[in-house]
Protein backbone atom coordinates (compact mmCIF):
# COMPACT_ATOMS: atom_id res chain seq x y z
CA UNK A 1 0.00 0.00 0.00
CA UNK A 2 0.92 3.60 -0.15
CA UNK A 3 2.44 6.22 2.26
CA UNK A 4 -1.03 8.07 2.61
CA UNK A 5 1.32 11.10 2.66
CA UNK A 6 1.50 10.84 -0.86
CA UNK A 7 -2.32 10.16 -1.40
CA UNK A 8 -4.30 13.32 -2.74
CA UNK A 9 -7.88 14.61 -0.86
CA UNK A 10 -11.14 15.98 -1.73
CA UNK A 11 -12.88 18.51 0.30
CA UNK A 12 -15.65 15.87 1.38
CA UNK A 13 -13.05 13.84 2.67
CA UNK A 14 -12.18 11.38 0.50
CA UNK A 15 -8.38 10.09 0.06
CA UNK A 16 -7.09 8.73 -3.89
CA UNK A 17 -3.51 6.76 -3.41
CA UNK A 18 -2.49 7.25 -7.17
CA UNK A 19 -0.28 4.80 -8.95
CA UNK A 20 0.43 3.93 -12.51
CA UNK A 21 -2.50 5.40 -14.36
CA UNK A 22 -4.90 3.98 -11.26
CA UNK A 23 -6.46 5.38 -8.28
CA UNK A 24 -7.64 3.59 -4.80
CA UNK A 25 -9.88 5.31 -3.06
CA UNK A 26 -11.11 5.40 0.71
CA UNK A 27 -12.80 7.85 2.88
CA UNK A 28 -9.99 10.48 5.88
CA UNK A 29 -9.65 9.82 9.14
CA UNK A 30 -11.59 12.67 10.06
CA UNK A 31 -14.46 11.64 7.74
CA UNK A 32 -14.68 8.11 9.84
CA UNK A 33 -14.55 10.32 13.37
CA UNK A 34 -17.46 12.30 12.04
CA UNK A 35 -19.63 9.49 10.56
CA UNK A 36 -19.14 7.41 14.02
CA UNK A 37 -19.45 3.45 14.40
CA UNK A 38 -19.58 2.36 10.21
CA UNK A 39 -21.97 -0.71 10.07
CA UNK A 40 -22.69 -0.53 6.34
CA UNK A 41 -21.13 -0.24 2.61
CA UNK A 42 -22.26 0.17 -0.33
CA UNK A 43 -20.47 0.01 -3.28
CA UNK A 44 -20.68 -0.06 -7.29
CA UNK A 45 -20.05 -3.38 -9.41
CA UNK A 46 -16.62 -3.57 -11.29
CA UNK A 47 -17.18 -2.05 -14.87
CA UNK A 48 -18.85 0.75 -13.30
CA UNK A 49 -17.69 4.29 -14.40
CA UNK A 50 -18.10 7.86 -12.35
CA UNK A 51 -16.70 10.99 -13.10
CA UNK A 52 -15.39 13.51 -10.75
CA UNK A 53 -17.52 14.09 -8.08
CA UNK A 54 -20.42 11.35 -8.76
CA UNK A 55 -21.65 9.30 -6.30
CA UNK A 56 -20.22 6.16 -6.57
CA UNK A 57 -21.64 4.45 -3.44
CA UNK A 58 -23.27 5.55 0.14
CA UNK A 59 -21.51 4.76 4.12
CA UNK A 60 -23.58 4.28 6.85
CA UNK A 61 -22.40 4.85 10.72
CA UNK A 62 -25.02 3.59 13.60
CA UNK A 63 -26.37 7.44 13.54
CA UNK A 64 -26.70 8.27 9.25
CA UNK A 65 -26.15 8.13 5.56
CA UNK A 66 -23.40 9.56 3.61
CA UNK A 67 -22.89 9.46 -0.06
CA UNK A 68 -19.14 8.81 -1.45
CA UNK A 69 -18.32 10.65 -4.07
CA UNK A 70 -15.13 9.59 -6.75
CA UNK A 71 -12.54 12.09 -6.12
CA UNK A 72 -11.44 11.55 -10.00
CA UNK A 73 -12.91 10.25 -13.18
CA UNK A 74 -12.25 6.68 -14.17
CA UNK A 75 -13.99 2.74 -14.32
CA UNK A 76 -14.08 0.63 -11.28
CA UNK A 77 -11.51 -2.08 -11.90
CA UNK A 78 -11.47 -3.83 -7.93
CA UNK A 79 -14.11 -3.66 -5.28
CA UNK A 80 -13.26 -4.44 -1.60
CA UNK A 81 -15.40 -6.76 -1.26
CA UNK A 82 -13.59 -7.62 2.55
CA UNK A 83 -14.14 -4.43 3.48
CA UNK A 84 -18.11 -4.71 2.55
CA UNK A 85 -18.35 -7.90 5.25
CA UNK A 86 -16.12 -5.83 7.87
CA UNK A 87 -17.24 -2.41 7.17
CA UNK A 88 -16.23 -1.55 11.13
CA UNK A 89 -12.66 -1.32 9.42
CA UNK A 90 -13.36 2.15 8.31
CA UNK A 91 -12.87 3.16 11.79
CA UNK A 92 -10.16 1.79 12.67
CA UNK A 93 -7.84 2.01 9.62
CA UNK A 94 -9.51 4.79 7.66
CA UNK A 95 -6.06 5.13 4.86
CA UNK A 96 -5.77 0.94 4.47
CA UNK A 97 -9.91 0.61 4.30
CA UNK A 98 -9.65 1.45 0.54
CA UNK A 99 -13.40 1.16 -1.39
CA UNK A 100 -12.90 0.67 -5.34
CA UNK A 101 -9.83 1.04 -7.26
CA UNK A 102 -10.42 3.32 -10.22
CA UNK A 103 -8.76 3.06 -14.08
CA UNK A 104 -8.22 6.70 -14.49
CA UNK A 105 -9.59 8.45 -17.39
CA UNK A 106 -8.62 11.90 -16.56
CA UNK A 107 -5.55 12.28 -14.92
CA UNK A 108 -5.43 16.15 -15.33
CA UNK A 109 -8.60 16.02 -12.52
CA UNK A 110 -5.29 16.19 -9.63
CA UNK A 111 -5.52 19.56 -10.31
CA UNK A 112 -8.54 20.00 -8.03
CA UNK A 113 -7.24 17.70 -5.53
CA UNK A 114 -5.66 18.57 -2.35
CA UNK A 115 -2.41 17.68 -1.35
CA UNK A 116 -1.64 16.05 2.19
CA UNK A 117 -0.58 19.43 3.69
CA UNK A 118 -3.75 21.68 2.07
CA UNK A 119 -5.97 18.81 3.26
CA UNK A 120 -4.87 19.39 7.03
CA UNK A 121 -5.37 23.07 6.65
CA UNK A 122 -8.66 22.52 5.62
CA UNK A 123 -10.08 20.44 8.59
CA UNK A 124 -8.09 22.37 11.04
CA UNK B 1 -33.95 22.51 10.42
CA UNK B 2 -32.59 26.08 11.45
CA UNK B 3 -28.87 26.04 12.91
CA UNK B 4 -28.35 27.56 16.11
CA UNK B 5 -25.51 29.71 16.82
CA UNK B 6 -23.19 27.31 19.72
CA UNK B 7 -23.26 30.46 22.09
CA UNK B 8 -27.49 30.39 22.14
CA UNK B 9 -27.42 26.82 22.98
CA UNK B 10 -28.47 26.33 26.26
CA UNK B 11 -26.29 23.91 28.77
CA UNK B 12 -27.24 21.44 31.16
CA UNK B 13 -25.92 21.56 34.79
CA UNK B 14 -23.57 18.67 33.47
CA UNK B 15 -22.20 20.73 30.17
CA UNK B 16 -19.13 21.29 32.35
CA UNK B 17 -18.84 16.95 32.77
CA UNK B 18 -19.53 16.11 29.52
CA UNK B 19 -16.39 18.27 27.88
CA UNK B 20 -14.18 17.00 30.64
CA UNK B 21 -14.90 13.66 29.20
CA UNK B 22 -14.40 14.81 25.84
CA UNK B 23 -17.41 14.43 24.68
CA UNK B 24 -18.54 14.87 20.86
CA UNK B 25 -21.14 17.46 21.40
CA UNK B 26 -23.94 18.88 19.06
CA UNK B 27 -27.16 21.02 19.25
CA UNK B 28 -30.04 18.80 19.92
CA UNK B 29 -33.65 20.62 20.83
CA UNK B 30 -31.75 23.79 21.57
CA UNK B 31 -29.60 22.25 23.63
CA UNK B 32 -25.51 21.30 23.77
CA UNK B 33 -25.73 18.24 24.23
CA UNK B 34 -22.81 15.12 24.26
CA UNK B 35 -23.53 12.59 21.32
CA UNK B 36 -21.32 10.38 22.09
CA UNK B 37 -18.05 9.76 24.92
CA UNK B 38 -16.17 6.48 23.61
CA UNK B 39 -18.38 5.54 20.77
CA UNK B 40 -21.66 4.79 19.75
CA UNK B 41 -21.12 1.15 19.63
CA UNK B 42 -19.01 0.71 23.24
CA UNK B 43 -21.60 2.75 24.90
CA UNK B 44 -24.89 0.94 23.54
CA UNK B 45 -22.78 -2.33 24.47
CA UNK B 46 -21.99 -1.16 28.35
CA UNK B 47 -25.38 -0.53 29.04
CA UNK B 48 -26.58 -3.53 27.53
CA UNK B 49 -23.86 -5.50 29.36
CA UNK B 50 -22.29 -3.68 32.39
CA UNK B 51 -23.77 0.16 32.97
CA UNK B 52 -24.11 3.53 31.42
CA UNK B 53 -24.67 6.95 32.87
CA UNK B 54 -27.14 9.35 30.82
CA UNK B 55 -27.30 13.24 31.39
CA UNK B 56 -31.35 13.30 30.72
CA UNK B 57 -31.72 16.95 32.38
CA UNK B 58 -32.67 18.62 28.94
CA UNK B 59 -35.95 16.85 28.66
CA UNK B 60 -38.85 19.07 30.00
CA UNK B 61 -40.69 18.47 33.12
CA UNK B 62 -43.88 20.03 34.65
CA UNK B 63 -44.69 20.58 38.06
CA UNK B 64 -48.08 20.06 38.20
CA UNK B 65 -48.68 20.93 42.36
CA UNK B 66 -51.68 22.17 44.36
CA UNK B 67 -55.17 20.50 46.21
CA UNK B 68 -56.45 19.39 42.96
CA UNK B 69 -52.90 18.12 41.23
CA UNK B 70 -54.01 14.80 40.75
CA UNK B 71 -57.46 15.33 39.54
CA UNK B 72 -55.85 17.80 37.23
CA UNK B 73 -52.78 15.05 35.89
CA UNK B 74 -55.91 12.25 35.42
CA UNK B 75 -57.83 14.29 33.10
CA UNK B 76 -54.70 15.18 30.96
CA UNK B 77 -53.07 11.59 31.10
CA UNK B 78 -54.09 8.13 29.83
CA UNK B 79 -52.45 6.12 32.35
CA UNK B 80 -53.73 6.22 36.38
CA UNK B 81 -51.12 8.15 37.96
CA UNK B 82 -53.21 7.84 41.08
CA UNK B 83 -51.58 4.20 41.66
CA UNK B 84 -48.00 6.60 42.02
CA UNK B 85 -46.73 6.02 45.53
CA UNK B 86 -44.31 8.88 46.11
CA UNK B 87 -41.05 7.98 44.41
CA UNK B 88 -42.66 6.35 41.81
CA UNK B 89 -42.66 7.02 38.49
CA UNK B 90 -45.02 5.88 35.61
CA UNK B 91 -45.62 5.94 31.91
CA UNK B 92 -47.95 7.55 30.13
CA UNK B 93 -49.56 9.60 27.26
CA UNK B 94 -50.65 13.09 28.02
CA UNK B 95 -53.04 12.65 25.16
CA UNK B 96 -55.05 15.71 23.09
CA UNK B 97 -59.06 15.11 22.51
CA UNK B 98 -58.82 12.77 19.61
CA UNK B 99 -56.78 10.37 21.45
CA UNK B 100 -53.08 11.28 20.19
CA UNK B 101 -49.97 12.43 21.60
CA UNK B 102 -49.33 15.87 22.77
CA UNK B 103 -45.91 13.89 24.07
CA UNK B 104 -45.31 11.13 26.18
CA UNK B 105 -44.17 11.43 29.45
CA UNK B 106 -43.00 10.29 32.94
CA UNK B 107 -45.34 11.12 35.65
CA UNK B 108 -43.56 10.91 39.35
CA UNK B 109 -42.93 12.54 42.86
CA UNK B 110 -39.71 14.53 42.48
CA UNK B 111 -35.73 13.94 43.92
CA UNK B 112 -33.26 16.05 43.28
CA UNK B 113 -29.92 15.79 41.38
CA UNK B 114 -26.75 17.31 40.97
CA UNK B 115 -23.32 17.64 39.55
CA UNK B 116 -21.83 15.96 42.38
CA UNK B 117 -24.01 13.38 42.10
CA UNK B 118 -22.61 12.82 38.23
CA UNK B 119 -19.00 12.45 39.88
CA UNK B 120 -19.78 10.26 42.42
CA UNK B 121 -21.76 7.88 39.79
CA UNK B 122 -18.99 7.76 37.59
CA UNK B 123 -16.33 7.29 40.33
CA UNK B 124 -18.31 4.20 42.25
CA UNK B 125 -19.37 2.17 38.78
CA UNK B 126 -16.10 2.52 37.19
CA UNK B 127 -15.01 -0.74 38.49
CA UNK B 128 -18.02 -2.25 37.36
CA UNK B 129 -17.68 -1.35 33.93
CA UNK B 130 -20.03 1.79 34.03
CA UNK B 131 -19.08 4.41 31.23
CA UNK B 132 -21.01 7.97 30.51
CA UNK B 133 -23.59 7.45 27.63
CA UNK B 134 -24.24 10.12 25.09
CA UNK B 135 -27.86 11.00 22.83
CA UNK B 136 -26.27 8.30 19.86
CA UNK B 137 -26.52 5.17 22.12
CA UNK B 138 -29.36 6.40 23.89
CA UNK B 139 -31.18 6.47 20.82
CA UNK B 140 -29.98 2.88 19.50
CA UNK B 141 -30.72 1.66 22.81
CA UNK B 142 -34.30 3.15 23.14
CA UNK B 143 -35.20 1.63 19.24
CA UNK B 144 -33.95 -1.77 20.72
CA UNK B 145 -36.21 -1.85 23.34
CA UNK B 146 -38.95 -0.44 21.45
CA UNK B 147 -39.89 3.07 22.89
CA UNK B 148 -41.25 5.07 21.02
CA UNK B 149 -39.45 8.76 20.09
CA UNK B 150 -42.11 11.49 20.26
CA UNK B 151 -41.66 13.55 16.62
CA UNK B 152 -40.14 10.29 15.15
CA UNK B 153 -42.46 7.50 16.62
CA UNK B 154 -45.82 9.28 17.68
CA UNK B 155 -46.82 12.94 17.57
CA UNK B 156 -49.95 14.83 17.52
CA UNK B 157 -51.58 12.70 14.14
CA UNK B 158 -50.92 9.25 15.71
CA UNK B 159 -53.39 7.85 18.48
CA UNK B 160 -51.91 6.05 21.41
CA UNK B 161 -53.65 2.93 20.40
CA UNK B 162 -51.90 3.22 16.82
CA UNK B 163 -49.03 3.42 18.38
CA UNK B 164 -49.74 0.14 20.23
CA UNK B 165 -49.58 1.49 23.11
CA UNK B 166 -52.79 0.42 24.86
CA UNK B 167 -51.29 -0.80 28.35
CA UNK B 168 -50.54 3.23 29.13
CA UNK B 169 -54.79 3.87 29.05
CA UNK B 170 -56.54 3.51 32.27
CA UNK B 171 -59.78 2.29 30.80
CA UNK B 172 -61.26 2.20 34.38
CA UNK B 173 -60.74 5.70 34.72
CA UNK B 174 -64.54 7.34 33.62
CA UNK B 175 -63.06 10.20 31.90
CA UNK B 176 -59.49 11.61 30.45
CA UNK B 177 -58.64 14.01 27.35
CA UNK B 178 -59.43 11.91 24.20
CA UNK B 179 -60.56 8.49 26.43
CA UNK B 180 -63.83 8.54 23.86
CA UNK B 181 -62.38 9.04 20.73
CA UNK B 182 -59.82 6.16 21.67
CA UNK B 183 -63.11 4.00 22.67
CA UNK B 184 -64.43 5.12 19.93
CA UNK B 185 -61.30 3.55 18.01
CA UNK B 186 -60.59 0.83 20.07
CA UNK B 187 -64.45 -0.65 19.10
CA UNK B 188 -63.97 0.06 15.59
CA UNK B 189 -60.36 -1.41 15.13
CA UNK B 190 -57.14 0.65 13.72
CA UNK B 191 -56.47 1.53 10.50
CA UNK B 192 -52.65 1.24 10.76
CA UNK B 193 -50.16 0.01 13.67
CA UNK B 194 -46.59 0.38 15.00
CA UNK B 195 -45.00 -2.57 14.06
CA UNK B 196 -41.31 -3.61 14.42
CA UNK B 197 -39.49 -4.70 11.37
CA UNK B 198 -36.03 -6.70 11.22
CA UNK B 199 -34.42 -6.27 7.54
CA UNK B 200 -34.45 -9.71 5.81
CA UNK B 201 -31.98 -8.10 3.13
CA UNK B 202 -28.39 -6.19 3.87
CA UNK B 203 -29.77 -2.36 4.55
CA UNK B 204 -30.61 0.00 6.62
CA UNK B 205 -34.46 0.87 6.86
CA UNK B 206 -34.86 4.80 8.01
CA UNK B 207 -37.11 7.60 9.19
CA UNK B 208 -39.52 8.39 6.50
CA UNK B 209 -38.58 5.53 4.29
CA UNK B 210 -41.80 4.06 2.51
CA UNK B 211 -42.91 0.35 3.62
CA UNK B 212 -44.58 -1.37 0.60
CA UNK B 213 -46.19 -4.98 -0.55
CA UNK B 214 -47.18 -6.23 -3.92
CA UNK B 215 -50.07 -3.47 -4.34
CA UNK B 216 -47.94 -0.20 -3.29
CA UNK B 217 -47.56 1.44 -0.06
CA UNK B 218 -48.62 0.57 2.97
CA UNK B 219 -47.02 3.02 5.42
CA UNK B 220 -43.45 4.09 6.30
CA UNK B 221 -40.35 3.67 8.63
CA UNK B 222 -40.54 6.05 11.83
CA UNK B 223 -37.27 4.62 13.12
CA UNK B 224 -34.41 2.40 11.80
CA UNK B 225 -30.84 1.78 12.74
CA UNK B 226 -28.41 -1.10 12.93
CA UNK B 227 -28.62 -2.18 16.45
CA UNK B 228 -24.68 -3.13 17.94
CA UNK B 229 -26.41 -5.57 20.56
CA UNK B 230 -28.08 -7.55 18.35
CA UNK B 231 -26.69 -6.96 15.19
CA UNK B 232 -28.93 -6.59 13.11
CA UNK B 233 -31.22 -3.58 11.41
CA UNK B 234 -34.52 -2.77 12.85
CA UNK B 235 -36.95 -0.68 12.06
CA UNK B 236 -40.07 1.06 13.91
CA UNK B 237 -42.99 1.62 10.91
CA UNK B 238 -46.56 1.96 10.87
CA UNK B 239 -48.03 -0.10 8.53
CA UNK B 240 -51.54 -0.33 7.39
CA UNK B 241 -53.30 -2.98 9.35
CA UNK B 242 -53.92 -5.90 6.90
CA UNK B 243 -50.03 -6.01 6.97
CA UNK B 244 -49.17 -5.59 10.87
CA UNK B 245 -49.31 -9.70 11.37
CA UNK B 246 -46.19 -11.02 12.62
CA UNK B 247 -44.01 -12.79 10.41
CA UNK B 248 -45.66 -10.70 7.45
CA UNK B 249 -42.91 -9.84 4.97
CA UNK B 250 -42.82 -6.24 3.04
CA UNK B 251 -40.33 -4.27 1.55
CA UNK B 252 -38.62 -1.28 2.14
CA UNK B 253 -37.68 1.41 -0.01
CA UNK B 254 -33.69 2.03 0.48
CA UNK B 255 -33.21 5.21 -2.04
CA UNK B 256 -34.55 3.45 -4.90
CA UNK B 257 -33.79 -0.37 -3.55
CA UNK B 258 -36.59 -2.53 -2.35
CA UNK B 259 -35.14 -4.62 0.40
CA UNK B 260 -37.21 -6.92 2.15
CA UNK B 261 -38.23 -6.73 6.06
CA UNK B 262 -40.33 -9.01 8.06
CA UNK B 263 -42.33 -7.89 10.51
CA UNK B 264 -41.31 -9.17 14.48
CA UNK B 265 -43.16 -8.68 17.70
CA UNK B 266 -41.88 -5.34 19.95
CA UNK B 267 -39.70 -4.99 21.44
CA UNK B 268 -36.81 -6.13 20.20
CA UNK B 269 -34.62 -6.29 23.09
CA UNK B 270 -35.85 -7.47 26.50
CA UNK B 271 -34.07 -7.46 29.54
CA UNK B 272 -33.33 -10.68 30.79
CA UNK B 273 -35.32 -10.88 34.56
CA UNK B 274 -32.73 -12.27 37.36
Amino acid sequence: MMDPKNYRYTKDHEWIGIENGRGRVGITDYAQKQLGDVVYLELPPIGKTFERGQSFGTIESVKAVSELYSPMSGEVIEVNTVLVEHPEAVNTDPYQSWMIVLRLTKPDDTAQLLTTEQYAQLIK
Amino acid sequence: MEQTAVSDLKRTPLHTRHLAHGARMAPFGGWDMPVEYTGIVEEHLAVRTRAGLFDVSHMGQIEVAGDRALEAVQHLCSNDASRLKIGQAQYSALTTPTGCFVDDLLVFAPPHAADRLWNAIIDAGRPSGLIPVGLGARDTLRLEAAMRLYGNDIDETTSVLEADLGWVIAWQKPAFNGRDALAAQKERGVDRKLVGLEMLDRAIARHGYDVLSQNGKVGAITSGTQTPFLKKAIAMAYVRADTATEGTVVEVDVRGRRTRAQVVPLPFYKRPKN
